[in-house]
């Protein structure tokens, strides 16, 4: 099956400085992908080349199997590039912005009218309509620039961080309209510095540093790579100093670490065994509260990946 | 009606629709348009007043016409290209120009747009001024022809300052540059204003008053026209493609300083008319006009052209199209053919205007051949040397920096020669210009330059046209084969 998009070997230097290198990674409909790395690892220009807002040195990038640099007015139709920050016009309305990309994208006028009503409710901007774009906060300007970027109902979203400056609240909006997007089966590539953010939403992430992709995969089978072994959590009653004692007698632990009030062990064996390990703790009067899978967040991934490199 | 709006809903361009919009409601429009009503009115009752005072009433038409359409060059000039300029800046500025281009909208669409929205100011202003206009023609003293003619220059004047506006804000890459260029082009819009002023008075007191409008006198206006179009489709492409390849704008950077130069020297050359409003300055104009369009297309020689190469390629993908742009774009032969077009146009005017003083043709056409030849000489020489394969990144900006300064130079070299020969006065720099003309140019009647100076020139001038003229004919025989490869199935490379 032909990805929806396909970054392939992209390449792009900016006289010495080697902004990506090799890039290389697909995304399929219905996918939500992020994009993450330290501040100039390369995010904004391979988003921008996917946008055809740049020319890579080499390499290319396909959407729908079409390139990039080919067929570049294919591909913006087929591909919704939402910039971190909305470019407001002055003396512009959001109803006339909106109007405007509509025309722009060759809307015949009934069906302008009808596709502006669609996004502006999506993006519930509807009491926003006669307001000056000028006037608007950060939350209202990036659900403009979302509703702008839907307007010709591309298969293909890119979105550099869309949620930077946004207060709790819209973040939680703007996440449910990013599933809501995959719902719809639009591919989604959406780039953050919040990676608590994105573990909500991504099905698979893509790490960059330096220019170079050092991981691309789902979430799962990037935390397996983190760890072979099966992760769990466990919380007891009492000192954690006992618990971490008893546990390194017990068989199949490989290491523990301490996170919140509780340890993550790295347990090498069988469902049965787990069991077996709960049971001895039990035994051994220790009063677990809490034990369960740890689940492996893209912070942990991220910072595993990069060596902490966090900027 | 209904029908009507209907289609042009569908059809007018959307960033026509969004700049007139935005253009109307900003305040810089709605206080400068105010503003040149008031001086319109105001104008317009101190004119009359005077003129009924006077006993002379049988100029008072001409005198009301020259005041009015004073105001309507200073808006035509200067705000109108300035609300170009900053429209285009602004979408740089305030990160909106990316969203344009993701938009679908093809680049010559956006260039297009905004430069019908600066027509579109252009012709509210007009509207406005026409009453005050037409009042003149009520007086004595007005010639229709000539007035209607002014007019229809000034505000192609302004649709191409306006353009040119487009293009200077496009170039910039950072705040830096971006102000500079605003800088340049302002000063180049004023000058240009005043120039145009002076000219047009003097091209209404002397062909209008003398009545010095015949047939030959249409022709010469239909020439000029196509020429001044013909160089702002150039504009127009160079701009495309300029925004179509951000990335890689150096070369258009140095075409639009070019531009911004040569206006700056055609406006230069202009100014000194108003001095001397006399048909004979024509001559002094239209070399500039020659000289400007010669010196724009020079860089094209240029093979490493990389904006070129790449406006070429996307010609040849078919990313956008407009007609003829391969003409202006592509280089080469056709590039080539378009550029002795553009050199013939001028040569035409000199054909007829010289009749309006009983000059013959040969006299005519002498300053501009003389002319060609020195910019030959002085761009060609620069433009062949960064043409060529041997020529390290280093030796072609070296090259092309040379291409961009070669007229100052050329002033710096005949003010120095005239200096040498006790010819010039070293107290007015700008008369270096007319010293070069005037060595060339039949009209003078002992020319200025010794024969010395004639030999220095003519030796630059025969090398560079040589140089200049190998680069054609390689451009030639390079098109040859392309069209060739074509033939033969085979894909023309981008690079």
């Amino acid at each position: 099956m032909t990805p929806l998009l396909e970054v392939r070997q992209l390449t792009r230097k900016f006289g010495s400085l080697l902004a990506v290198n090799e890039a290389s990674f697909t995304i399929q409909k219905g996918e939500v992908w992020g994009f993450i790395g330290p501040n100039g690892a390369g995010k904004t220009t391979t988003m921008r080349a996917i946008a055809t807002l740049d020319l890579p040195d080499e390499g290319d990038v396909y959407i729908n199997g079409s390139s990039v640099l080919v067929e570049p007015q294919k591909a913006r139709q087929t591909v919704g590039f939402m910039p971190d920050s909305l470019g407001a016009y002055s003396d512009t309305t959001v109803l006339e912005y909106l109007d405007f990309f509509a025309r722009a994208v060759g809307l015949e006028p009934a069906a302008r009218k009808k596709r502006i009503d669609q996004v502006m409710d999506f993006t519930d901007l509807r009491p926003l309509a006669e307001r000056m774009m000028k006037s608007l906060s950060k939350g209202m300007s990036q659900r403009l620039c979302l509703a702008k970027t839907l307007l010709h109902d591309p298969e293909l979203l890119v979105l550099d961080e869309p949620a930077a400056g946004l207060d709790p609240r819209a973040r939680v909006e703007f996440r449910e309209l990013v599933r809501a997007l995959a719902n719809e089966g639009k591919g989604v590539l959406i780039s953050s510095h919040i990676l608590s953010e994105l573990s909500e939403v991504c099905d698979g992430v893509v790490v960059i540093e330096q220019g170079k992709i050092i991981r691309a995969g789902g979430v799962k089978q990037l935390a397996k790579d983190v760890s072979e072994h099966e992760l769990l959590f466990i919380r007891t009653l009492g000192s954690i100093d006992k618990l971490e004692t008893t546990l390194a007698e017990s068989r199949g632990v490989v290491s523990t670490r301490q996170e919140r009030e509780g340890l993550v062990i790295e347990f090498q064996g069988s469902e049965e065994e787990i069991s077996d390990l709960l049971a001895s703790l039990v035994n051994q009067g220790l009063k677990p509260v809490e034990f369960h899978w740890h689940q492996v967040d893209l912070e942990e991934l991220f910072l595993s990946f990069t060596d902490g490199n966090v900027q | 009606m209904s029908w009507l709006l209907s289609f042009l809903d569908r059809r007018v361009n959307p960033v026509l629709v969004k700049e007139v919009r935005q253009s109307v409601r900003g305040r810089f429009f709605r206080t400068a348009f105010l503003f040149a009503l008031a001086i319109a009115w105001i104008t317009t009752v101190l004119v009359l007043q005077e003129i009924q005072g006077s006993r002379d009433q049988a100029n008072g038409g001409r005198v009301l016409f020259l005041w009015l359409h004073g105001i309507f060059v200073l808006t035509s000039f200067i705000i109108v290209p300035q609300l170009a300029n900053r429209g285009m800046a602004a979408e740089q500025e305030e990160n909106t120009f990316d969203a344009l281009i993701t938009s679908g909208l093809a680049p010559a669409k956006i260039v297009a747009g905004k430069m019908m929205a600066a027509l579109v100011i252009q012709l509210l202003f007009l509207c406005a001024f026409l009453p005050f206009l037409s009042m003149g023609f009520t007086l004595y003293g007005l010639d229709i022809v000539i007035s209607f003619v002014l007019l229809l220059f000034t505000t192609a004047g302004g649709f191409g300052l306006a353009l040119v506006g487009i293009q200077a804000a496009c170039l910039a890459k950072t705040r830096a540059s971006s102000n500079l260029m605003q800088g340049l082009f302002t000063l180049g819009i004023v000058t240009c204003s005043i120039s145009w002023l002076g000219f047009s008075t003097g091209m209404t007191l002397e062909i209008g008053a003398l009545g010095l409008t015949g047939w030959e006198f249409f022709f010469a206006v239909i020439l000029s026209l196509l020429a001044w179009f013909l160089f702002l489709y150039w504009v127009f492409a160079y701009t495309v493609s300029t925004i179509t390849h951000p990335e890689e704008n150096s070369s258009a950077r140095l075409r639009s300083a070019a531009i911004l130069l040569s206006i700056g020297m055609l406006a230069g050359a202009t100014t000194q008319l108003y001095f001397k409003p006399d048909a004979e300055g024509l001559n002094a104009w239209l070399v500039w006009i020659l000289l400007l369009t010669a010196f724009f297309h020079l860089p094209s020689f240029t093979s490493k052209d990389s904006l070129g190469r790449r406006a070429s390629a996307d010609l040849s993908l078919k990313k956008w199209n407009r007609p003829g742009m391969g003409f202006f774009l592509k280089g080469g032969g056709r590039g080539t053919a378009l550029f002795f077009l553009c050199l013939a146009l001028p040569l035409l005017l000199f054909v007829f205007f010289p009749s309006l003083e009983a000059r013959d043709i040969k006299n005519g056409a002498l300053a501009p051949i003389a002319t060609l030849l020195i910019i030959l000489a002085v761009t060609g020489l620069p433009a062949a040397l960064a043409a060529s394969p041997k020529a390290s990144p280093q030796k072609q900006k070296l090259w092309r920096f040379l291409i961009l300064f070669s007229i100052p130079l050329l002033s710096l070299l005949a003010v120095l020669t005239g200096l040498l020969m006790g010819e010039v006065d070293a107290e007015h720099p700008l008369n270096a210009i007319g010293f070069i003309f005037g060595a060339f140019d039949p009209i003078h009647d002992e020319p200025s330059l010794s024969s010395g100076g004639v030999i220095f020139f003519g030796l630059f001038a025969i090398v560079g046209f040589l140089v200049g003229l190998k680069r054609i004919v390689r451009a030639l025989q390079e098109t040859r084969s392309t069209k060739r490869a074509i033939r033969e199935g085979m894909r023309p490379s981008s690079e």
